[in-house]
């Protein structure tokens, strides 16, 4: 084949850019750590990059959200923990000490000075904020604390139900609070019991307290319906005064012919086997307050009754068979308090251990996607320098070929 | 001929070829020289002495070594080598903006909602959400810059083309020069054409392949014509036609190339192709166009997905969230995607807008809208990407009209649409640039869910309720902010059975409208509670007719009467509308019979497809009294459906409960009713079930059956009944001073206007005013009734005015019914409400005219809140939640949740997340930059072979042509010898002489 010089110029020249840009490669390779340098290098593996890289991140994600709850679930552990051990089994303690029969209603009181003691200090717990100055137990409400004390020294809970969730997976979440009416108000009552409150749609500032089952018979009798207690138009009476009537909630009968009675602030209702008593003086007729019958006692109630009943009932023979009543009832609240409290915090602890075992599967799972992008992404090093090395000799190869050949010719010898 | 003859045409070939070798090695490095070579041949002999005799030698031609097969291989390599260089170079650059971790989207998509888990994790945390939103700004930071990356590059392409249009001409303008010159040269009958030339048009064509492909045909005169694309041709002889660029045709942004010939200018953007040119176009409709498009898709899809859950959050202040990106369809945005093409006929008044309607089912392309003809109103819509038809009709002619296809809305709003019009849609082609960050206020992130569940703490079983992800906040029950109007309550009637109140006074719940009574609950599984979004609407009839008076029923033997519920016959359509075909279809009349139940209309509506009907009557008795002093003539008696209930019994009874009242009290009260309905064997069976509260008795069946009442006593014994409606009167000018009362009086004088409206259904609306200065409470209730005796509206029996504890005014349609001695009884019928739900698609309407069952128009309302809850578990009767609005929810993340997901969710056409779609961006555009990589190396191989092949024939090579030197200076040497040998021979002659 006839060669032009041009040809055999050009052919040497393309040979040394041919080596040169493959060196090129391999050295920018060996420089990044990357196989894949640009996507076009390899287009399939630069999305298995871009996947597995996504997927990293989304891991890392869950591994700080495993990390966050478990830091929530910790302070939550603790501040139970507290309340059952040091708190409830105090207020246990001091129940039965009451319950001596030779206690009189002085000594009592000295007792349920220190329930009251006990009560806000759990109050206080039930109250506690997190590092973000967040109320833990509050549900949704973070901001608002959920334990209030009320004008009548009963605890009201002002948050609500929700409970926050965290995903720790694609489709694995874990709860990081418990709302404080589910831990701490949300307790099997030892008998048929009541909770009280006012009408979300009142006008005025009334209050009702939480009361105490008086008679428990014919309250059982009466349970499971609600009693609604609706204040009147003042003009009802005569001379016109501010009055209240007592219905059946289910189906507005009077109860007892409690109709229009005149409304006395802080005087003792009595109905059902039940008593309570309303409170506040700018109460507008329309105002309602709701006595609910309920399975349910919560803690506070419980120590803020049994307080009250220590306090109250008198060294007669029937005030003797009340505080028997309360303090056996009050020991089985108290014991389903802690009980209540113990099953959260068990609850808790198992979240914990999902938590962790998410953390190992999170990390394993990550060493694996670490694994896979190195193999897709990074250079296998002894492979790229032997080939660097390759390419070196090559090149040095062409071009000491090309100076040699571009010597070659008959003008030389002219 | 003499040797000094021949010697001298020895000398002058050699120097010919020594000249042409020099010119050979002189043009060694000249690009696209093809070397020549001398060809000798001798001179015509000589006839001397009968012998031929030799005559010397004379250069017969000088031949250009070349093959012309070889040269065009070489110009469809350098083309196609051209092409795939541009679209590699080109390519790369937008591959490596796409992939790198400094200027893609991955990284930021990351830490975006990296930032959001950090909100979900500490909701209430301003510095969390300042971060979110900073991200949020580095992310649409991201879209814009590599939007602006791609208009530059779009801006690069556009210039490219200037410029290669420019050049191409300037070539072709060349190569038509070059044709004439050497039309003028072989002109002059010589009978080679100057190789030179040829070697120069050789190369120009060469230069004009690297921009473009070309065809070449060689003409008999040696001149050649050039044609690109589809033929057009750009040299012909002598003449040469130019390429343009201008303004695109569809979209002014993109250049289009136009073939100019004279005064004829062809668009042929899309003919061209090859070399530079062609690469270029080709890397703008494969990948920069796509990557617009796609890019902005993800923008598009991101935005409007993450501002849809963002609105249907609570921000930390308790309002619901706004957009947290740009509105997709803003009103600018709308308009951009549509651009008219600048052909379409005059007058430029049309207003087209593109509005997206569903982000997930959008998909890359850009779509044609062509009004084809035959008229102004026949139409198509073409997707771009495949070419498909996506829809074509016609429009109706009056404007404004919408079409929808794949995700899009068309609106053609105003204008004259003519035939021939092109407009260019362009859905997401500007979404990466228009997406904005708009929120700035960190409280302003909504994470918190606007719904709240209480569950009762007097619960009896152990249960769990949840809301289900909101879905829409426009409903009734949330579009009033800060409030869900009303709260819901839903109250167990058994273990089994479930209500659905409304819970605006938490001391009274009462039904909604329409209602949601007695569904059925299932223990054990997860039960929606609510009615999910589906489509299905309610239609409510009237309810129960309060005759104007009772029937008499005359004592034996006259024949017995029935008294009738008073509802007129009416005929029912039920139509289906099929929105695919844009038809609806009407089912036969349905005719509802004269005083049919609302259980046998119920029935009836339940036959047909697409319907479900309930139904339940209602009779409120109230105001019994009893003669006393006719006591004894003639005992009350009262019966329903004919049980008697004022019966009294021995012991051992079977008719009621053994609970029951035993007693009559004289005069009969509402809760002895009651109770004595409730302990009734008979009314049980049929779901009939009574409640009083003390002042009256509401008698309801749960399946709708009429109720008939027949009483008899004396004169002075008797009852009012109603329908158990109350009509609600609602102040529509001042409040009063002081809540009204039933108890005192009220000065109208004072204030005011004092101005109600009420609403009775079936019989319209009323206003009245009330007025004067009303001393005493029934003074009051007088003013009342008197102005709404006065307003027009026609009532039977009595209207029972109400005052609420608060002051509001309602009142009651109430019919005095009395005994009438001895002699026979008052018969009365209740009819009851109907509640017809339509599937999906289906509506009910009715034959004209409307009357006292339907209204002439009912209105469908949809059951969906926008929202639902789940209940699992056990329950027992009496079982209470409530559903409230979620009042300072600061640390609630539900929505940030739902936020979150979607980042892992596919929302980007169904079937890929955000990242995936991302990634799918670059791998398109990596494997098309690998790919023209690919063949742009086996481009190189061919285009240097084709070089190779070239040069090997037509490259001059040092050596050969210094042996040629040695050879033709020897030749020229020999031949100067043979002139100096024949001048010694002449010498010699000469000197012979001498």
């Amino acid at each position: 084949m006839r060669i032009s010089s041009l040809q055999q110029f050009n052919l040497g020249l393309y040979g040394l850019l041919d080596n040169q840009s493959a060196l090129q490669h391999s050295f920018q390779q060996i420089t990044t750590g990357r196989r894949v340098v640009t996507p076009a290098d390899d287009p399939v593996a630069a999305t298995k990059i871009l996947q597995v890289e996504q997927e990293l991140a989304l891991n890392e994600k869950f591994n700080d959200n495993v990390d966050a709850a478990i830091n929530r679930l910790g302070l939550e552990e603790t501040t139970l923990e507290s309340i059952s051990d040091e708190y409830l089994q105090r207020a246990r303690e001091l129940a039965v000490q009451a319950g001596n029969g030779s206690m009189t209603r002085e000594d009592r009181t000295v007792i349920a000075g220190e329930i009251d003691q006990i009560l806000k200090a759990v109050v206080d717990l039930m109250n506690t904020r997190d590092a973000g100055n967040e109320y833990i137990f509050s549900g949704d409400k973070g901001n608002i604390q959920p334990f209030v004390r009320q004008p009548n020294g009963d605890y009201a809970y002002q948050g609500n139900e929700g409970q926050r969730v965290l995903f720790i997976g694609k489709n694995t979440s874990v709860a990081t609070t418990d709302n404080g009416k589910k831990v701490f108000l949300e307790v099997r009552s030892a008998s048929n019991t009541f909770y009280t409150e006012s009408s979300s749609a009142n006008q005025g500032q009334g209050a009702i307290s939480s009361g105490l089952v008086l008679d428990q018979e014919i309250y059982d009798a009466f349970y499971p319906e609600d009693i609604v207690v609706t204040f009147e138009p003042e003009a009802a009476t005569q001379p016109p005064l501010p009055n209240y009537t007592v219905r059946r909630k289910s189906d507005g009968r009077i109860l007892e012919g409690l109709a229009n009675r005149p409304y006395i602030p802080g005087e003792t209702l009595t109905v059902s086997g039940l008593s309570f008593q309303i409170t506040g003086i700018d109460i507008e007729p329309g105002d309602q307050f709701f006595v609910n019958s309920s399975e349910q006692q919560g803690l506070t109630t419980t120590l803020k009754r049994l307080s009250d009943g220590l306090k109250t009932f008198e060294d007669t023979q029937e005030g003797g068979e009340s505080v028997k009543n309360l303090i056996s009832t009050s020991l089985l609240n108290i014991d389903n308090a802690i009980a209540s409290v113990s099953e959260v915090i068990s609850e808790i602890g198992s979240r914990d251990k999902t938590l962790e075992s998410t953390r190992n599967l999170i990390q394993d799972v990550g060493l694996v996607n670490q694994e896979i992008l190195s193999k897709t992404r990074d250079v296998d090093f002894t492979e790229a320098i032997s080939r660097l090395q390759m390419e070196t000799f090559l090149l040095e190869a062409s071009q000491q070929t090309y100076a040699r050949i571009s010597n070659l010719s008959l003008f030389n010898r002219l | 001929m003499s040797l000094l003859n021949i010697g001298i045409t020895g000398l002058r070939v050699h120097q010919t070829a020594l000249a042409v070798t020099g010119h050979n090695i002189a043009n060694t490095d000249t690009e696209g020289y093809s070397r020549q070579r001398v060809i000798l041949k001798p001179n015509d002999p000589l006839f001397i002495g009968g012998n031929w005799v030799g005559a010397g030698a004379n250069v017969a031609n000088i031949q250009r070594i070349h093959d012309e097969f070889l040269v065009t291989q070489l110009r469809t390599d350098t083309s196609s080598f051209n092409r795939f260089d541009t679209i590699a170079t080109n390519a790369g650059a937008i591959n490596s903006l796409l992939a790198d971790t400094g200027t893609g989207i991955q990284p930021v998509l990351e830490s975006f909602f990296g930032a959001l888990e950090k909100v979900n994790d500490d909701p209430s945390s301003t510095p969390a959400r300042q971060v979110l939103i900073s991200e949020g700004k580095g992310l649409v930071d991201r879209f814009n810059s590599i939007y602006d990356r791609f208009e530059d590059q779009n801006t690069i392409v556009n210039g490219q083309m200037d410029v290669l249009a420019g050049e191409i001409t300037t070539l072709a303008a060349s190569i038509a020069g070059l044709n004439e010159l050497l039309v003028s040269k072989s002109s002059e009958g010589v009978s080679s054409a100057p190789s030179d030339l040829l070697d120069e048009r050789d190369r120009l064509l060469r230069e004009l392949a690297e921009k473009i492909d070309v065809s070449v045909s060689t003409q008999d005169d040696l001149t050649i014509n050039v044609s690109i694309g589809n033929g057009q041709g750009l040299v012909i002889g002598n003449e040469f036609n130019r390429l343009e660029v201008g303004a695109g045709e569809l979209d002014a942004g993109r250049f289009d190339l136009f073939f100019v010939k004279g005064p004829l200018r062809e668009n042929i953007t899309s003919d061209l192709s090859g070399g530079e040119l062609g690469g270029i176009l080709e890397f703008r409709e494969q990948v920069l166009d796509p990557s617009f498009n796609q890019l902005g898709r993800l923008a598009i899809v991101l935005s409007a997905s993450f501002n849809q859950q963002h609105k249907l959050g609570l921000d930390l202040d308790g309002r619901f969230g706004q957009n947290f990106f740009s509105e997709v369809n803003s009103r600018g945005n709308m308009l951009t995607r549509v651009i008219p093409d600048d052909q379409n006929a005059l007058p430029q008044d049309r207003l087209v807008s593109l509005e997206i309607v569903d982000v997930n089912e959008m998909t890359n392309s850009e779509y044609e809208v062509r009004l084809t003809g035959p008229g102004d109103k026949l139409f198509k819509i073409v997707r771009r990407s495949d070419g498909v038809e996506v829809l074509r009709t016609a429009l109706s002619g009056s404007q404004p009209q919408s079409f929808e296809f794949d995700g899009l809305k068309l609106n053609f709003e105003s204008g004259t649409f003519q035939e021939g019009d092109v407009f260019l849609l362009t859905p997401s082609r500007f979404g990466a640039r228009d997406i904005k960050k708009i929120l700035s206020v960190p409280e302003e992130v909504a994470v918190a869910t606007p719904i709240e569940t209480r569950k009762s703490l007097g619960n009896q079983e152990d249960s769990t309720i949840r809301t289900t992800p909101i879905t829409d906040i426009s409903t009734d029950i949330l579009s009033t902010p800060g409030e869900m109007k009303p709260p819901l309550l839903i109250r167990f009637s058994t273990d089994s059975r479930y209500d659905v109140l409304d819970n605006s006074d938490p001391g009274n719940p009462i039904p909604l409208f329409p209602p949601l009574m007695n569904l059925p609950y299932a223990p054990g599984i997860t039960n929606l509670i609510l009615p999910e979004d589906d489509g299905r609407q309610a239609f409510t009839s009237f309810g129960g007719v309060l005759p104007d008076r009772a029937l008499y029923q005359a004592p034996s033997p006259a024949p017995t009467l029935t008294a009738t519920n008073g509802f007129f016959p009416q005929n029912i359509i039920i139509t289906r509308d099929d929105p695919s075909i844009l038809q609806s279809f009407d089912q036969p009349l349905l005719g509802i019979p004269a005083n049919a139940s609302a259980r046998a209309t119920a029935d009836s509506l339940r036959e047909r497809e697409g319907v479900d009907a309930f139904a339940r009557t209602t009779l409120q008795l109230s105001d019994f009294t009893q003669d006393s002093t006719n006591a004894a003539l003639e005992n009350t008696t009262l019966s329903l459906n004919g049980v008697l209930l004022t019966d009294t019994l021995s012991t051992g009874q079977t008719k009621y409960d053994v609970d029951y009242p035993a007693v009559v009290p004289n005069p009969i009260t509402p809760n002895f009713i009651a109770d004595r309905i409730n302990a009734n064997f008979d009314f049980q069976r049929a779901g009939i079930i009574a409640r009083s509260d003390g002042a009256k008795v509401t008698i309801i069946s749960l399946e709708g059956d009429d109720l008939s009442l027949e009483l008899s006593g004396d004169p002075g014994d008797g009852l009012k009944a109603s329908n158990g409606e109350s009509i609600a009167v609602t102040p529509t000018g001042n409040d009063a001073i002081e809540n009204l009362n039933e108890f005192e009086g009220y000065d109208f004088t004072n204030g005011g206007p004092y101005t109600y409206d009420f609403t009775v259904p079936g019989r319209g609306a009323f206003s009245i005013a009330l007025t004067g200065n009303q001393l005493t409470g029934a003074d009051v209730l007088n003013e009342i009734r008197t102005q709404i005796e006065n307003s027009g509206f026609v009532f039977r029996g009595d209207v029972d005015i109400a005052i609420s504890e608060r002051g509001e005014i309602s009142f009651q349609e109430r019919l005095p019914i009395n005994g009438t001695g001895p002699n026979g009884s008052q018969k009365l019928t209740m009819g009851g409400q109907v509640k017809v739900v339509t599937d999906p698609n289906y509506r009910m309407s009715i034959a004209p005219p409307g009357n006292n069952l339907f209204a002439e128009e009912p209105e469908g309302k949809p059951l969906y809140f926008g929202f639902n809850v789940e209940i699992e578990g056990l329950v027992a009767a009496g079982d209470e939640f409530e559903i409230n609005f979620n009042q300072n929810a600061t640390a609630d993340n539900r929505n940030g949740l739902q936020l979150s997901s979607l980042a892992i969710e596919d929302t980007v056409n169904g079937n890929s997340t955000f990242s995936e779609s991302y990634a799918q961006l670059v791998e398109e555009i990596g494997s098309i930059t690998s790919r023209s990589q690919i063949s742009l190396d086996a481009a190189e191989t061919l285009f240097r072979q084709a070089e190779q092949a070239v040069t090997s024939l037509s490259g001059v090579n040092l050596d050969e042509e210094a042996a040629r030197l040695i050879q033709y200076e020897l030749g020229y040497n020999a031949s100067a010898q043979v002139i100096s040998v024949a001048q010694s021979i002449f010498d010699t002659l000469i000197a012979t002489f001498r």
